[in-house]
């Protein structure tokens, strides 16, 4: 270990662009960060510019040597909303060219529970989401705006492309300014900074109406729980879903 | 009758079914289709009673010919009587699940004229969804006992699951509660999905229901019937519904609180049965017939038989494992997968998923207990592991020197 701090672009690629780095180099950052957002005087701070030939290379060993699964930890804890991803996922992947394909049985190394355990936030979002998303339609266009904790857009895609391949839809992620646009098997994700998706608030009452009551009425009042519809369904799920609505203050 | 009113009526009147799950299938979309089937099933919402919504389950009718005392669409019942269209259901189905409200239709119904006539009304509305609609999403339809073998075999091969409820635990029961339900119908039409479920055809299998607490059973009785529905029926799940008093009658027990714990033991009983290698003889027996509302089934279970704790962690084999409160299916492998590259010890299970307050009393780790090994003893374990009931809570009020 040693006590500098890099910083990268925010990529997969600039993260194993470092990773590269760390093994000709046999050392480890201290930490890794996206941006310098907090200075300190007595750590040294080494820009990482990413290097796409040397991502490729380790992208294409971490399959061969430690089995598929690692890329898929590695991939979806990535996403996880952690400050200390980057640095746990340079831990595993160090490991994991150590130990080869027993990585994952290592559990007493921390940085393989915690990217486990990332990549499993980020899975249970992924399919809690798969559940709460909630489209409007508005002229034939379903609209959706959700607000994941983790990045996962992009991981909902091949559901709702299977699911509603024949329909025109829209998925934003309100938090991380960016959508998803769906036609005729093909889609594509944008920033929205510059957009404008206003027009897609729509008045859908009939069916809002009609889910909203059917929602009441079957609920068992003699049954009362709220702690467990909260714990299955947290209340930053909540804003965006049309049942929910009037129980958002 | 507007069309909400009627998905108010028959919605409300579907609720007491307590299965919703809509796992078990992975039905593909097809082409200029809608939809399809998500193999471990997905919650789309919960009620302010902590259950799960997946489906949007209604009841085609609450027009029944049937008089069952507990049942809220009892014949004799002075209710707002509706029924669907085919077409409406249809309707409703596509619209909510294009907006991603649900994962599928359950359609249930009371017995319309006959049975055959309502098992016919319910797959001319299957029909309709998969051919004109080209729905490929998630069905779960009731079979109707005493309606023709043929007419179930088609409907069945329209659906993902179809389940037909038992809802009484015995003959006696049912024949004082539900004098219009015949067991041996029942188990006929059970048999029938049996023998198509083996060609194939309904991918998520049957399912049936038990009314908890609406009759004398005992858990010892219940849990004998589940583990035979699993065995012979082949059953996919047996749920277990808490017995709301919707009707009065004579025949029917005064209760004051729907009994959850009870059901919620039930459901503990019978996971065990079906992913940790228990039996039902484990769980309970002919002299202590009913469960222990203060202890799980598994910690009673490790009480009872604590002559064979605590088990070595770094030794014990799966089943045993199994065996320990507070280790479930998932945090066993991880044992079993770990423990080759390193010992384990308290710190790690931690880790892995052990749930550790429970689980230290019935374990060692390299030989060694959590605390003194004079503390491994039934009494002391047991004070520990037991829930609060709340009548502990109202009479254990804690003591206030500022009290006024």
């Amino acid at each position: 270990m040693n006590n500098k701090i890099y910083i990268y672009d925010g990529s997969i690629e600039g993260l194993f662009t470092i990773v590269y780095k760390c093994m000709i180099e046999n050392s480890i950052p201290l930490n890794i960060v996206k941006e310098m957002n907090k200075l300190s005087l007595f750590e040294e701070y080494n820009t990482i510019e990413t290097n796409y030939n040397l991502s490729h290379k380790i992208f294409k060993s971490i399959p061969r040597r430690m089995g598929d699964m690692a890329l898929y930890n590695v991939y979806n804890a990535f996403l996880a909303n952690k400050l200390d991803k980057e640095i746990n996922i340079v831990n595993y992947l160090i490991n994991g060219y150590k130990y080869g394909k027993n990585l994952n049985r290592m559990r007493n190394i921390e940085s393989v529970i915690k990217v486990q355990k990332y990549s499993r936030m980020v899975r249970r979002e992924v399919h809690k989401l798969k559940g709460f998303v909630r489209f409007e339609s508005v002229d034939n266009i379903l609209y959706s705006k959700i607000s994941p904790e983790h990045d996962i857009l992009e991981l909902l895609i091949p559901h709702f492309k299977n699911r509603l391949s024949n329909e025109i839809w829209i998925i934003e992620d309100v938090k991380r300014k960016k959508a998803v646009f769906y036609k005729n098997n093909k889609y594509r994700v944008i920033s929205t900074i510059n957009l404008n998706l206003e027009r897609f608030n729509s008045n859908d009452e009939t069916y809002k109406d009609l889910w909203k009551s059917f929602i009441k009425s079957v609920t068992i009042n003699e049954r009362k729980n709220l702690r467990c519809q909260i714990n299955f369904m947290p209340k930053k799920y909540w804003k965006y879903m049309t049942e929910m609505e009037d129980n958002n203050e | 009758m507007e069309i909400k009113e009627k998905l108010e009526i028959l919605s409300d009147a579907a609720k007491y079914d307590a299965s919703c799950s809509s796992s078990g299938s992975k039905r593909k979309n097809t082409y200029n289709g809608v939809g399809n089937a998500h193999y471990c099933g997905i919650c789309h919402s919960f009620t302010s009673d902590g259950r799960c919504v997946s489906l949007l389950k209604i009841l085609l009718t609450n027009a029944c010919i049937y008089d069952c005392k507990y049942c809220i669409n009892r014949k004799g019942n002075d209710i707002k009587r509706a029924i669907f269209t085919p077409e409406e259901i249809a309707n409703i189905t596509i619209n909510f699940y294009k907006r991603n409200y649900i994962e599928g239709l359950f359609l249930s119904s009371a017995i319309v004229k006959s049975p055959n006539y309502t098992m016919e009304l319910l797959y001319q509305t299957l029909y309709l969804l998969r051919t004109k609609y080209k729905f490929n999403g998630y069905i779960h339809v009731k079979a109707i006992p005493g309606a023709d073998d043929n007419l179930i075999k088609k409907v069945g091969a329209l659906a993902d699951r179809m389940s037909t409820n038992v809802e009484l635990p015995s003959n006696e029961s049912l024949k004082l509660l539900a004098p219009d339900k015949k067991e041996d119908k029942i188990k006929n039409t059970m048999t029938t999905i049996k023998n198509i479920k083996s060609k194939n055809i309904v991918p998520a299998g049957q399912t049936t229901q038990l009314i908890i607490g609406a009759t004398k059973d005992s858990d010892y009785n219940i849990m004998k019937l589940s583990e035979n529905l699993y065995s012979e029926s082949k059953l996919k799940r047996v749920y277990y519904s808490a017995y709301v008093p919707v009707n009065k009658d004579n025949v029917l027990p005064m209760i004051k609180e729907v009994p959850l714990k009870r059901e919620n033991r039930l459901y503990q009983a019978d996971w065990l049965l079906r992913y940790y290698n228990f039996t039902v003889e484990d769980i309970l027996t002919k002299e202590s017939p009913n469960f222990n509302l203060l202890l799980d089934p598994k910690a009673d279970y490790a009480l009872r038989n604590l002559d064979i704790y605590p088990i070595e962690i770094n030794t014990a084999s799966y089943n045993t494992l199994l065996k320990v409160p507070g280790i479930g299916v998932t945090s066993a492998k991880r044992i079993i997968s770990s423990r080759k590259f390193t010992k384990l010890n308290f710190d790690t299970l931690k880790k892995l998923g052990v749930v550790i307050k429970r689980a230290r009393y019935f374990i060692t780790c390299d030989g060694v207990y959590y605390t003194s090994s004079s503390l491994f003893n039934r009494n002391y374990i047991q004070r520990l592991l037991e829930e609060p009931s709340n009548l502990k809570k109202i009479n254990y009020k804690q003591l206030n020197l500022f009290e006024e």
